[in-house]
């Protein structure tokens, strides 16, 4: 897993490529909780490269959110894939988490 | 129970003695065997859901069934047309599947717990989990997927 990070608007994209899972979650999890401690709470999440994720990555998803929400901001997703937005799904994220098309419309959605 | 439909062959297999330690080059060794099997049999959706189960529960199996002093684990995965078979073993604390309460995915964004959706994912994404323990077997799971292939009558 690669993550890299932009601002644009005053919101923070995180690009994440490859797998988020029990290897890599805790090491994604570790770098939003960097930024959010920075004061960076307008958080995207580009998955437009995530080919994977199991309950680790859930949970690193999860634990992000409600620390940012905590602080007034959110963390959004853009982008998710077929079978990484089917496990979102699954496991009932779809409902708490907002996803977007890309990352433009979630950048958008943060000033509405 | 797992019908006799086809001949399966072994496409992947990761004997690892598993010690806390080395808990990251473990769940790596098997995660990339699958990729391989996967990569071998033509991947898709069958193999991603295969992928999720197999690591779901080792990451278990190295973070709640296994002490500080380790153990084997023991992953086979066998595929034909018609299905892909999991099977892993182990000597680790018996966890029979039944057991994993049922996750909270109703709840508020406040109130969701984080953690506990591993086994509801493999539920969910396998056809069939079976789950035999013995003192001097130690612990076996079997997990079949059935393939999205469609079928000639």
């Amino acid at each position: 897993m690669e993550i890299t990070f932009r601002e644009v608007d005053e919101v923070t994209i995180v690009s994440i490529s490859g797998s988020v899972d029990g290897l890599t979650a805790e090491g994604l999890q570790g770098a939003l909780g960097a930024q959010i401690r920075e004061g960076r709470t307008r958080l995207v999440a580009d998955f437009t490269n995530v080919e994977y994720t199991s309950s680790a990555g859930l949970r690193a998803l999860l634990s992000t959110m409600k620390e940012v929400r905590q602080r007034g901001g959110d963390f959004r997703l853009a982008a998710v894939r077929g079978e990484v937005h089917r496990v979102l799904e699954l496991s009932g994220f779809t409902s708490i988490l907002k996803l977007y098309g890309d990352v433009d419309a979630a950048v958008a959605s943060y000033s509405h | 129970m797992i019908d006799p439909v086809e001949t399966l062959r072994e496409v992947g297999r990761s004997s690892i003695s598993f010690v806390p330690e080395n808990k990251r080059d473990a769940i790596r060794a098997i995660l990339q065997m699958v990729d391989a099997a996967a990569s071998s049999s033509g991947g898709g959706t069958d193999w991603f859901d295969v992928k999720l189960a197999v690591e779901e529960v080792c990451m278990n199996l190295v973070d709640h069934g296994y002490g500080p002093a380790g153990g084997p684990i023991d992953v086979r995965l066998l595929a034909g047309e018609e299905a892909i078979v999991v099977t892993i073993r182990d000597e680790a604390k018996p966890f029979p599947p039944e057991k994993a309460p049922m996750p909270d995915l109703a709840s508020g964004w406040e109130d969701r717990p984080v953690g506990g959706l591993g086994w509801h994912l493999i539920r969910k994404l396998m056809d069939s989990i079976e789950y035999e323990s013995s003192p001097a077997d130690g612990n076996r799971l079997t997990l079949v997927k059935r393939r999205a292939v469609p079928r000639e009558n």
